[in-house]
């Protein structure tokens, strides 16, 4: 009966903080970041298939299949690779924002708890959240230069081609052409790695709404 | 009037029937890693039952007027072969109510075909009435794999926005797009069959996106 008892009360100190927290500002905004962070990985879902189109006209650049048509494409959809990219830049921004917003509402919300036990569990909880976030932040930021990188690559072999493109032209491009390819089968494991991270950390994020 | 009318609707109904318009390889396998990455990280596919499959369907499923025409697709067919995964077979579907519950909506689904029968009912462009497969939903990420979902001939993974459907097997025709085949292989006349077993290689220029598929499903 004892026992009974003190699950009770335990489940009551659990449960009460929790539900009470339903309306809060941090759980709106973990709401809002979580739907940020599914628009992210929808942007940069297109991004690799772009970049997929790319080294596909890459390929068939080299290989002579079509090669005006494989060129042609490839200045478009460097074109929108570029666009989407500008995307991707303005919605990781959002989402820093809101972890911004949603962190400094938790904390506010935690400095309100009278139960010393309860405000150090949920610090904790802050804490961890704010680190997870701080390693996606830092993964972004080292794709984002990477896709930097790459993007001015293929702009260089953009410019290179605009001033002159013939069978010999693409010959003498080779290496750069190669170093393209390369570069962006390396970026499509780094963004998949990437994409991973930003769909654990939504499920954490979205942990605290109760989706 | 009457008549312009039944012309309209005829024409309307036989417009519906056609299969979607075939895209080429070079849009399918970029199409086919978004769907099955997703799958894959947001553990909606067992990769257990993945290292078990003999062959594997990713498709795209578009339901439209259900009652007039049914569903179209357009999608990949891979075979496991003694090197690894096979190059991709262009694939369309159309007819019957494959994975839709609700018309109107954009499918993507996973076919894991658990035996080489199974493969090649697929390879042939077969048609699938309603009670001709075992097909189930199959296990998610995660979960317990048994004999049972091994031995049957497809788990069948579908997601709709986010919705995880149960299986709506209903009749429906497999074509193969041999003009895709064609293009993406630079061989007139490959035939799936020779995809399939790894007599046709994808080719130099093709690689690099196929290569990320090859990796997600590792």
């Amino acid at each position: 009966m004892k026992n009974l008892a003190l699950t009770f009360t335990l489940a009551l100190a659990v449960l009460a903080p929790w539900s009470q927290a339903q309306d809060s500002d941090s759980l709106n905004l973990a709401g809002d970041q979580a739907d940020s962070m599914n628009k992210l990985d929808d942007l940069t879902g297109r991004a690799q298939k772009r970049l997929e189109y790319i080294l596909t006209n890459l390929g068939d650049l080299q290989a002579g299949n079509g090669a005006k048509k494989a060129y042609d494409e490839f200045k478009d959809n460097l074109e929108d690779l570029k666009d989407i990219r500008s995307d991707i830049k303005d919605r990781a921004e959002k989402v820093r924002e809101l972890q911004g917003a949603r962190i400094a509402a938790w904390t506010k919300e935690v400095s309100g708890m009278s139960d010393k036990d309860m405000r150090k569990l949920t610090n904790d909880q802050l804490d961890k959240a704010k680190a997870d976030f701080d390693a996606l932040d830092k993964q972004m930021r080292e794709v984002g230069g990477d896709a930097n990188d790459l993007t001015a690559l293929l702009d260089d072999l953009k410019k290179y081609f605009d001033s002159s493109y013939s069978a010999d032209s693409v010959k003498t491009a080779g290496p750069m052409i190669d170093k393209a390819r390369t570069s962006g089968r390396e970026m499509q494991k780094s963004v998949d790695a990437l994409r991973d991270s930003i769909y654990k950390n939504k499920k954490e994020v979205k942990g605290t709404v109760n989706q | 009037m009457n008549h312009l009318r039944k012309i309209t609707l005829a024409t309307l109904m036989v417009g519906f029937a056609l299969p979607v318009s075939a895209e080429s390889l070079d849009k399918l396998v970029p199409q086919a890693t978004e769907i099955f990455g997703r799958f894959k990280r947001e553990e909606i596919l067992n990769m257990d039952l993945v290292k078990d499959a003999k062959g594997i369907v990713i498709i795209n499923v578009t339901g439209f007027a259900i009652g007039i025409g049914g569903s179209g697709g357009d999608g990949v067919l891979l075979a496991r072969t003694e090197d690894g995964w096979s190059g991709p077979v262009a694939i369309t579907t159309d007819g019957g109510t494959m994975g839709i519950d609700v018309g109107g909506t954009d499918n993507d689904i996973v076919i894991l075909l658990m035996n080489n029968g199974a493969v090649s009912r697929w390879a042939s462009g077969d048609h699938f009435g309603s009670s001709s497969a075992q097909a189930v939903m199959g296990p998610k990420g995660g979960a317990a794999v048994d004999a049972t979902m091994k031995n049957r001939d497809f788990n069948v993974y579908i997601w709709n926005k986010g919705a995880k459907l149960g299986v709506n097997w209903g009749g429906f025709d497999v074509n193969i797009n041999d003009e895709a085949n064609a293009n993406y292989y630079d061989k007139p006349l490959v035939s799936a069959k020779d995809i399939l077993n790894g007599v046709a290689k994808v080719p130099a220029a093709k690689q690099d996106p196929i290569a990320r598929l090859y990796d997600l499903l590792k």
